[in-house]
């Protein structure tokens, strides 16, 4: 089915009643309008152009089971599978009694019917003052597509369960049709005294994949979360991060991203010493772009923030970060800083930082930079006059600015270094590695 | 070793050096002295291969085999070895494991097996205790933080894994206290051999008084003007580099 055809239909029928907590009047109002351009703020450095000249169907269903089964899939143990956005638990290798619970989003919210509060419903009550105070609802546009269309998975971690295993999340692609939409939606919840982390791999695909993460880390838990994206080839995508941290609680957020993505992290520290370290690393290559929109609201007081984010920019391509902090009233004692530094291996390839601050409380620490640069000449000839090779000393290099974030979430993990070391081989095919 | 004949280099039309005529000979220590813009780091920085230099005439023999055509990386392989006056800072690139890289690409290029890790930090950490260096310098990244003292010993450290045939010191003295500027000779002395040649480019008789160079020439304009033996240098630092430009 066509989307357009399935918003019609919704707008004259029922078909959402297993889906009692969304606001669907309010949802569709905003799928109505148009997809965000480059007018608004938060999207002025991605094209939605490939977004809105398209016809996109929808996949309600999850794949059928011959689809998936003939598959050989990685045999990762701890592993959460989804397969076109849909969690596929017969391929899955998750041990149970582990402490880590998975339910649909209906079944959750029937046991925890207060849960629904918690969630996205409502565009209009979802979206916050964002820049200059304007409400501007245009990026719950993914958002709301997402939860309309998604049945959504809930991963629950439970209460004082320390898991030292690291729990993979894998997103693979059967369906070849480059004109289909797919909409992920997860929601993790660290209850009490929890410590976890996690790793979501995306691998590959061709369609148009709008995800959404919803995180909750209740009072004294730890969540690790490292979001990894192998290269895009054909496909876009859209993805929205929404973390909530209580009181002593910790989210560790890592991020790697590739060309034709555009990411919204929106972290919320809402008590008393919740803290929050992000450091991300930003990839793109040939004409395309890789946007990151990333905001960080202090509301609780000692609360602390760290944006760490490297951006590398190959041949005509584009880069972009832009990172708010945002200290609300009440949140004295609130320490926060960001800093993002970019390196274009071309002189056509650009990179966008903007770094805000927008302070509403005394006694507060906030830092904020922004570097740009290109490889240094005399570095290079330093290192060839150690006799490295001019191009293996620019990938040394590259890597090394990569490395001073570090994206590993444990010592052995193979998989962040396989997919940079893809896109130095993505780079490297270019003979004018270096402009 | 290596032979300098008639060079000329200039950098957007400004003649560095004019016309210049030096030979090196395997085993010796040479020297070259010269006031500030006299184009003695230039001159290290076209035998290194360094680009940006226009090279007008002349050649550069090492080994009887003339080196214009080759990349610095080339170069190093052969034997050439630039320590710099200035040496650059790394950061996320750990000392040891950029000098690894380096000797095995060095090595690559020599038609060589890699080396192998276990005698490679072994030979690092004996070598880093005769240069007074903290062995955790080797984990630390290359250059980030190291005091000035302490780059230019990384510097000497690197020349003694590398092993080069030729090494060319460019101000390694400069910045150095008493002690750093020992430990530094001494790591030259245990560099020294019949077999490899020094150039030692230098504002300061202290150094040399330590390595004892077997020839000096004083540089002035892109050439030199006066060559001698070491009691060149008690001469220039009596009467200053007027009595010689």
């Amino acid at each position: 089915m066509y989307l357009k055809e399935y918003i019609e239909k919704l707008k004259t029928g029922n078909f959402l009643d297993e889906k009692k907590w969304l606001d669907q009047n309010a949802i569709l109002e905003i799928l109505s309008e148009n997809i965000p351009d480059s007018k608004t703020e938060e999207w002025k450095n991605f094209r939605t152009n490939p977004i809105k000249g398209n016809s996109w169907k929808i996949l309600l269903e999850k794949p059928a089971k011959d689809v998936y089964l003939k598959k050989n899939y990685s045999k990762l143990p701890d592993t959460l599978f989804f397969i076109d956005g849909h969690y596929i638990q017969e391929v899955s290798s998750l041990k149970k009694n582990n402490g880590i619970n998975i339910f649909s989003l209906s079944d959750y919210i029937c046991k925890n019917p207060e849960f629904k509060n918690n969630l996205f419903n409502n565009p209009s009550n979802y979206a916050e003052n964002r820049l200059s105070g304007i409400q501007d609802k245009k990026p719950t546009y993914f958002i709301s597509l997402n939860s309309l269309l998604s049945s959504g998975i809930v991963i629950e971690v439970e209460k004082n369960k320390n898991i030292k295993e690291k729990i993979n999340i894998i997103h693979n692609f059967t369906n070849m049709d480059s004109q289909v939409v797919i909409n992920p939606y997860i929601i993790i919840i660290c209850k009490e005294g929890s410590q976890v982390s996690f790793q979501e791999i995306s691998h590959n695909f061709d369609l148009w994949n709008n995800t959404l993460k919803e995180v909750f880390i209740r009072k004294d838990s730890k969540l690790t979360f490292a979001s990894l994206q192998e290269r895009i080839s054909t496909g876009i995508k859209t993805s929205a991060f929404n973390c909530h941290i209580d009181e002593n609680a910790e989210l560790n957020l890592k991020i790697l991203n590739r060309e034709r993505s555009k990411e919204d992290i929106r972290v919320f520290l809402n008590k008393e010493n919740s803290k929050t370290n992000i450091s991300g690393i930003v990839l793109s290559n040939n004409k395309d772009e890789s946007d990151v929109f990333c905001k960080v609201t202090h509301k609780g007081k000692d609360s602390k923030s760290d944006q760490k984010w490297r951006l590398i920019s190959a041949k005509t391509s584009k880069t972009a970060i832009n990172g708010k902090i945002c200290v609300n009233k009440n949140a004295k004692g609130s320490d926060a800083s960001f800093y993002s530094k970019s390196l274009l291996l071309n002189r056509k390839a650009t990179s966008f930082s903007k770094p805000e601050l927008e302070i509403l409380e005394d006694d507060v620490k906030c830092r904020h930079g922004a570097s740009f640069g290109e490889i240094d000449n005399n570095i290079l000839f330093f290192m060839q006059s150690r006799g490295i090779k001019k191009k293996d000393a620019i990938i040394l290099l590259i890597r090394a600015f990569i490395n001073e974030i570090g994206l590993d979430i444990d010592d052995n993990n193979e998989f962040s270094k396989n997919m940079i070391d893809d896109f130095f081989k993505q780079i490297k095919e270019n003979n004018n590695l270096y402009e | 070793m290596l032979e300098i004949k008639n060079l000329s280099v200039s950098v957007q039309n400004k003649t560095i050096i004019n016309n210049l005529n030096l030979k090196i000979e395997k085993g010796k220590k040479v020297a070259i002295m010269g006031p500030n813009g006299s184009g003695k780091s230039t001159l290290s920085n076209v035998i290194a291969g360094k680009q940006g230099y226009e090279i007008n005439e002349g050649q550069i023999l090492f080994d009887d085999v003339n080196i214009f055509d080759l990349d610095p990386e080339e170069r190093a392989a052969k034997g050439i070895f630039l320590a710099f006056q200035y040496p650059v800072e790394i950061p996320g690139i750990a000392n040891a494991s950029f000098l690894r890289t380096a000797l095995n690409s060095v090595r690559k290029y020599n038609g060589e097996k890699d080396l192998n890790t276990r005698e490679f930090l072994d030979e690092c950490k004996d070598l880093s205790k005769k240069l007074k260096l903290d062995t955790s310098f080797l984990s630390r990244d290359l250059n980030t933080g190291f005091s000035g003292g302490e780059k230019k010993k990384n510097e000497i450290f690197h020349m003694l894994m590398m092993k080069p045939k030729l090494c060319i010191l460019d101000e390694i003295d400069s910045g150095l206290d008493i002690d750093a500027l020992k430990v530094i000779s001494n790591g030259l002395f245990q560099y020294s051999n019949e077999n490899n040649s020094l150039l030692i480019i230098t504002h300061y008789q202290r150094l040399l008084d330590y390595i004892k160079p077997d020839e000096v020439h004083i540089f002035n304009e892109g050439n030199i003007v006066k060559s001698g033996d070491y009691s060149l240098v008690e001469t220039l630092e009596e009467k200053g580099y007027q009595e010689f430009i």
